[in-house]
């Protein structure tokens, strides 16, 4: 594992104010993430997970804490700190395919025939290079979200930040996606924070698998994926595997029976 | 590595002739040509009064007669021209307050009690109040026109932004947009569709108002014509202009739909299997 | 806690507007025969209605209104309903109900007092007209838009042919009547109060239209503001009362006239 660090999260608390109640979301996280470090941040519903994400992405000002993002070349290079891929895809249904994957390269500025040739490898990358010009409502939920996938990759962040991506569809459609993420992650082994609330998934995917309490959030557990990669179905079956998933669960449950007895 | 096939969108419509010869083409034509050619024959067999109902081809040739005149499209250009002027004479400042106030909390608590209680009220009755300042001017038919659509823009424009969906603007933002670029590229294109409900309602009041006025007050104008034929009781021209109303009312219904198809491109297909175009 | 804020915020703007307007007059800014200040407005309104006169015409207007709604109701819901139901007969009427809906039914009044003749009969038709189309265009697009899969979900639980209808097809279709009829009363209200202004000699449009020939300004606001109020009313109240009869939809917005 890369010794660099990547991501620093330190005392982060978030609480949601509002005129008549304040709920508090996250308390006293501390995080480090390493350079090409895939971590899933796994927890019980409203534990606060898509809230440290969008914390992480500059989107929400922590109520006390900080997140710092160390960038790999040390100097201001225009790349974004992190790009976000959404649950509900958030693709904008004005634009088409193209347009959409194009978008940051079009809010920093890159002159057009450059961006457009950039969201057009994406666009290959993942699959999809023969819809270039068609609307996302014409697309399937699967191919939606490699759309907003292609997206996240053409902003070349520092830090690739998903927020249960695969969440809205149907099984069969996740599984293939899942392999598919992991495959385009390989070649350029970004640094990703994922959140999620399957377990399978954060093990399949990840390289750490990071257990949030009910709410407030915090830290609970922190287990290391010590399978190889390329990962593959296979795995899926192995005894580390399942002993791994078991253990977590175990863990996890009375996080989320606290979680649902609250509601 | 799985490669996709383009989806078939054109199975969904069939063929342009095909769609011609439709039930939803042929009936409603048919009863059309039906009910004119009853009405027709009902006035020749005297059933009907000629001196309140006109035979259709009489009207016809009125219209042809009026139209070669000239005098008749001064009067449709008249009324469209006022019912443009007062559509964007609320337009503009609607959609500019309503995005405002959809925006920003304060403008919100300051305007939205003003305009909610001000829309419900009936829009001709703005008109007596207008003149008694404006006097009996093409202002104040303009004005009274304006109003209602100006109050029913803002509501909608409000609404338009009130019910964005905030992921939508996340990944803008997340994706460097901020500022005036993420009201332009971001926020106005999300809102267009609802802003274009308010302006299809804004239009129909507008009308409404136009052609009241008219009726009431003014010399030129589809409205005043109309009036004015009833006045010498020259029934085939009171058809004839309630006719043009009619489809000036249609004309620019359908304008505005083009419009919002050439300003809202994705929505078209959608709307096309919904039906709505 | 948040409505009684809420509501509490809704009168800041319009007191404060009332407050300028008086300062306003008070100061002599406005002249005070063309712009009444609400200080002296509030009395005036007040004696007219005690005096008997507005209320008259009150009386008169809400009653064309009221007349005319409940004449169109039940033939426009009947017929909107219909219309919805079988294709067949909604694209057979398809023509003329478009056409009468594309009209300003104001436009077709004097083809009406031409076969009616001018009383009051006439202004009762072209304002029931008015009604009728649009109840029944809303109430048919209410039934078209019923979802398909809770047609499906209602037949295989039992529900076949009347208690499809009543139990499924109606009430799904109901939130649109409602709308229908909000709109309804609005237009037919504007009717009501454009045909008055100039062709009646009583109902609120013709006092609030002597009341400008007659430059009378208080009199002119005076009935202004009971229109308005009468407005409000129809909206804001029927608003209340959809959201009372159908608690299971979203909450209605009068705004909504989708």
């Amino acid at each position: 594992m890369p010794a660099v660090t990547k991501i620093e999260i330190r005392d982060v608390q978030h609480v949601y104010q509002s005129d008549f109640s304040s709920v508090p979301a996250l308390a006293n996280v501390n995080l480090t993430v390493g350079d090409g470090e895939f971590v899933a941040l796994l927890g019980p519903s409203g534990c606060g997970k898509s809230s440290l994400l969008r914390i992480v992405a500059e989107l929400l000002r922590p109520t006390a804490g900080s997140v710092q993002i160390y960038s790999s070349t040390n100097k201001e290079n225009g790349r974004p700190k992190t790009a976000l891929v959404f649950q509900e895809y958030a693709l904008f249904p004005w634009r088409t395919v193209l347009e959409n994957v194009v978008f940051s390269l079009e809010m920093r500025g890159v002159a057009r025939a450059e961006r457009l040739a950039q969201a057009r490898d994406v666009l290959v990358r993942v699959g999809l290079e023969s819809f270039g010009a068609a609307y996302p409502h014409q697309l399937s939920g699967g191919m939606r979200q490699r759309v907003g996938i292609a997206r996240a990759l053409a902003a070349q962040p520092e830090v690739l930040l998903m927020d249960e991506p695969f969440g809205a569809l149907d099984a069969q459609t996740r599984t293939v996606l899942q392999e598919e993420l992991l495959r385009v992650w390989e070649s350029e082994r970004k640094t990703v924070l994922y959140v999620t609330h399957s377990i399978d998934e954060a093990v399949y995917m990840s390289d750490r698998v990071v257990l949030l309490t009910a709410r407030p959030g915090r830290i609970k557990a922190e287990y290391s994926v010590e399978l190889p990669r390329p990962r593959n179905m296979e795995m899926r079956g192995w005894n580390s595997y399942t002993k791994m998933s078991l253990d977590i669960w175990a863990c996890l449950r009375e996080e989320v029976e606290t979680a649902m007895s609250r509601e | 590595m799985k490669h996709y096939k383009r989806p078939q969108c054109n199975k969904v419509m069939p063929s342009r002739t095909r769609r011609l010869f439709s039930r939803e083409l042929t009936i409603p034509v048919a009863t059309s040509l039906v009910a004119v050619a009853a009405w027709e024959f009902l006035v020749h067999a005297g059933f009907l009064r000629a001196a309140f109902f006109p035979p259709p081809t009489n009207i016809v040739s009125t219209f042809i007669g009026l139209a070669v005149g000239g005098e008749l499209w001064l009067h449709a250009g008249t009324t469209l021209g006022r019912l443009i002027t007062s559509f964007l004479m609320a337009l503009i400042p609607g959609t500019a307050l309503g995005l405002a106030m959809g925006w920003w909390m304060g403008m919100r608590t300051a305007a939205d009690p003003l305009v909610r209680l001000l829309f419900p009220i009936p829009s001709i009755a703005f008109f007596p109040v207008v003149i008694f300042y404006l006097g009996l001017s093409e202002w104040g038919l303009l004005l009274t026109a304006a109003i209602t659509p100006f109050l029913l823009i803002a509501v909608q424009s409000a609404s338009a932004v009130e019910s964005l969906e905030r992921t939508l603007l996340e990944a803008g933002r997340n994706y460097g947009a901020s500022g005036l670029r993420l009201f332009q590229r971001v926020i106005l294109p999300a809102a267009l569709p609802r802003l274009f409900i308010g302006y299809r309602l804004a239009l129909g009041v507008g009308l409404i108002v136009t052609v009241a006025v008219e009726m009431v007050a003014a010399k030129h104008g589809l409205g005043g014509f109309l009036w004015h034929s009833w006045q010498i009781l020259r029934i085939e021209e009171m058809y004839v202009s309630l006719m043009l109303i009619g489809f000036l009312g249609i004309l620019v219904t359908y304008g505005l739909e083009a419009l919002a198809d050439r300003l809202m491109p994705w929505q078209v297909d959608l709307l096309r299997l919904k039906g709505q175009r | 806690m948040a409505h009684r804020q809420r509501s509490w915020r809704a009168f800041v703007s319009p007191l404060i507007i009332l407050l300028v307007w008086e300062l306003l007059a008070a100061a002599g800014v406005l002249p005070a025969n063309y712009v009444p200040s609400p200080s002296q407005l509030g009395p005036h309104l007040l004696a007219l209605l005690a005096g008997g006169e507005l209320w008259r015409h009150l009386n008169v207007t809400l009653y064309r209104l009221g007349l005319s709604f409940v004449f169109a109701l039940i033939p426009a819901v009947l017929l909107g309903l219909c219309l919805g139901m079988s294709r067949t007969a909604r694209l057979a009427l398809e023509p003329i109900l478009t056409s009468l809906y594309a009209i300003p039914k104001i436009a077709l009044l004097p083809l009406v007092m031409l076969v009616l003749g001018v009383n009051e009969r006439t202004l009762i038709f072209t304002s029931t007209l008015t009604s009728f189309v649009q109840m029944t265009v809303s109430t048919m697009g209410g039934v078209l838009a019923v979802d398909r899969v809770v047609l499906e979900a209602g037949k295989n639980y039992g529900a076949t042919g009347w208690r499809l209808f009543r139990y499924v097809l109606f009430p799904s279709a109901l939130p649109d009547i409602f709308t229908g009829m909000r709109i309804g009363l609005g237009l037919t209200l504007v009717l009501v109060i454009a045909v008055e202004l100039t062709a009646a000699q009583e109902g609120l449009g013709a006092f609030l239209w002597t009341a400008g020939q007659t430059f009378s300004a208080k009199n002119l606001f005076s009935a202004f503001i009971v229109i308005g109020v009468i407005g409000l009313a129809l909206t804001y109240g029927l608003e209340r009362i959809e959201n009372w009869l159908m608690p299971w939809r979203e909450r209605s917005s009068a705004a909504m006239f989708l």
